[in-house]
């Protein structure tokens, strides 16, 4: 465990440090306080701008950060050398890839941690009260980060960064629009295409099951099991994708 | 009692597929070479050859197709066995953003290190390779002889038993490779077991208690360095005054001979009496400015085990 965590470690301070990171999270947080200068042209409507706005900021700039670090902290330890000194130690390569992740979901965590303050202190800044639904759909979306960051390390384990970024983008657009490829396809006629677009989907998660910042914006209740459910589904997604980035890159050569 | 190699390679075979055809390049074939506890080993060969295949084997970052590589009697892939050992890559790079201290710390602490004592090496190892031990830049404003210096410093750090350099000296200044080639003799001394590859001749030979050479993924000569370049005798050469030597037919059938400037070089060949020879110049009366038996060099050593290799594989 403490090498996973060492791993971990490192894989934070690298990532907090970045110019690239810092700059990214900067501009992320100014995006999100322009949802002030966006309330102003909204009249009566100010905390559904902000709510909006805010809510997709913290996702967007989330999931990005999710596939740039998911894809590259690998492919440039490789590409550097930088992993020879550590897979040369006594570590295996499963506890390499689980540390890394921790450190990837750690910088992600403090990415969305500043931005989802930064959205609350706006609304209080604004003279609203913050609804606890709002708690919810932070929650779900640093979920959702998780994942798509989990893709985007699965990716990388097998394939480019250029494609790797371009699958679990890919995979987080298709993942958003779930629900809506599902209707389209109740209307294809030919069975055995049907059938096999169905098989193919069930194997993509259902990222829209994260998304809860309507219910947020519009103060819509949230049962407690749509987000007991998503945050079930989504840790066995994270777990199988875990596994198999490891099991992939313990048989890789690196050459 | 019964020790086990610090490193048994037995048969090893690699390749790998190359460019878009995914053309199959044979980067190992049959390999096989076991290092002993204490040894000073140098891995020699000619870019290309597989120095870096086989260290790679060694430390678990690539695995071989056939044959077996084993680590103090441990299998090499088995994280088990990179505990007794360090690795320095060639030209190493490391974190950007860590500064020396926060690195050593991630690496003692992979090595299964407990933090109290990573802290306490920390400064020791700084200091013998040469860096301030308060040191606070980040990795990424080091320069090439730095970073060097940081990655020896990480093989330091754990005090292990085996040491594997990818090329230790390229890149670096002769002060640098001069301060290399001590640290590799103080290990050495201190009884740890040094593998490390070269193709920097000379450095190597004033290191390496043992050899091998490698061209093509093949070992083409091996064993322990005295008898290697003893194997490889070089002419007695004796320098005589004057040019009347040359003339001389009783002389030039024991010796070779050849002028040098206006005097004569005389060359007795390797492994032959050079009595005979200066018997007969006692005899003509010609006198000897100087007498010499040039020792072989590692690199003449080298380079005629390789004209062997290219005579043994020309059609």
């Amino acid at each position: 465990m403490s090498r996973i965590l060492t791993v971990a470690a490192s894989t934070f301070r690298e990532s907090i440090r970045n110019r690239t990171i810092l700059a990214i999270g900067l501009l992320a947080l100014a995006f999100v306080a322009s949802a002030l200068l966006l309330a102003e042209l909204a009249l009566d409507q100010r905390f559904r701008v902000i709510m909006d706005w805010g809510t997709l900021c913290v996702s967007a700039f989330g999931v990005g950060l999710a596939i740039l670090l998911g894809v590259n902290q690998v492919h440039k330890e490789v590409r550097r050398k930088t992993l020879y000194v550590v897979l040369s130690r006594p570590i295996a390569r499963w506890q390499y890839v689980v540390g890394k992740y921790l450190g990837l979901a750690l910088t992600l965590l403090c990415e969305a941690g500043a931005l989802s303050v930064a959205l609350v202190s706006l609304l209080v800044l604004d003279g609203h009260a913050v609804p606890a639904s709002l708690g919810y759909a932070l929650l779900m979306a640093f979920f959702e980060m998780l994942l798509v960051a989990a893709f985007a390390v699965f990716f990388a384990s097998f394939s480019s960064p250029y494609l790797s970024g371009l699958f679990a983008l890919g995979t987080f657009v298709i993942g958003r629009s779930l629900p809506t490829l599902h209707q389209l396809i109740e209307r294809v006629e030919w069975p055995a295409l049907k059938a096999s677009l169905k098989a193919g989907l069930a194997v993509l998660p259902d990222l829209s099951r994260f998304n809860l910042s309507t219910q947020a914006v519009h103060h819509l209740p949230i049962p407690p099991e749509a987000v007991w459910l998503p945050l079930l589904y989504g840790s066995a997604y994270l777990l199988l994708l875990l596994t198999l980035s490891a099991w992939i890159f313990s048989r890789r050569d690196l050459t | 009692m019964n020790q086990n190699p610090a490193i048994s390679i037995q048969d090893v075979e690699k390749s790998f597929r190359l460019g878009l055809l995914r053309r199959r390049h044979v980067a190992l074939q049959g390999l096989s070479l076991e290092i002993q506890p204490g040894e000073i080993f140098g891995f020699i060969g000619p870019n290309g050859a597989g120095k870096t295949t086989t260290i790679k084997i060694l430390v678990g970052l690539l695995r071989p197709d056939a044959g077996s590589a084993r680590v103090f009697g441990r299998e090499a892939s088995d994280p088990a066995a990179r505990a007794r050992l360090s690795y320095l890559p060639e030209m190493p790079d490391f974190y950007d953003y860590l500064k020396p201290a926060e690195f050593l710390m991630h690496c003692g602490r992979l090595s299964g290190m407990p933090t109290g004592r990573v802290r306490g090496r920390i400064p020791e190892v700084l200091a013998r390779v040469g860096l301030d031990p308060a040191e606070k830049r980040p990795l990424r404003k080091f320069s090439k002889g730095m970073l060097q210096r940081i990655g020896i410093a990480q093989t330091l750090l754990a005090d292990p038993d085996l040491y594997i350099f990818d090329e230790p000296m390229s890149g670096l200044d002769p002060i640098g490779r001069r301060w290399v080639k001590d640290l590799i003799l103080d290990l050495g001394r201190a009884g740890k077991t040094v593998f490390f590859s070269s193709h920097v001749l000379a450095e190597a030979e004033a290191v390496c208690t043992r050899v091998a050479f490698l061209n093509r993924g093949r070992v083409i000569g091996q064993g322990p360095l005295a008898e290697l370049l003893r194997g490889h005798q070089t002419p007695t050469e004796i320098l005589l005054r004057g040019e009347a030597a040359r003339k001389d037919p009783e002389l030039s059938a024991l010796a070779r001979i050849e002028p040098s400037g206006p005097d004569t070089l005389l060359l007795v060949a390797a492994g032959q009496d050079p009595g005979p020879a200066l018997a007969r110049i006692s005899a003509g009366g010609y006198r000897i400015l100087s007498m010499q038996q040039p020792h072989a060099t590692l690199e003449e050593v080298f380079l005629r085990a390789l004209d062997g290799e290219a005579g043994r594989s020309a059609p």
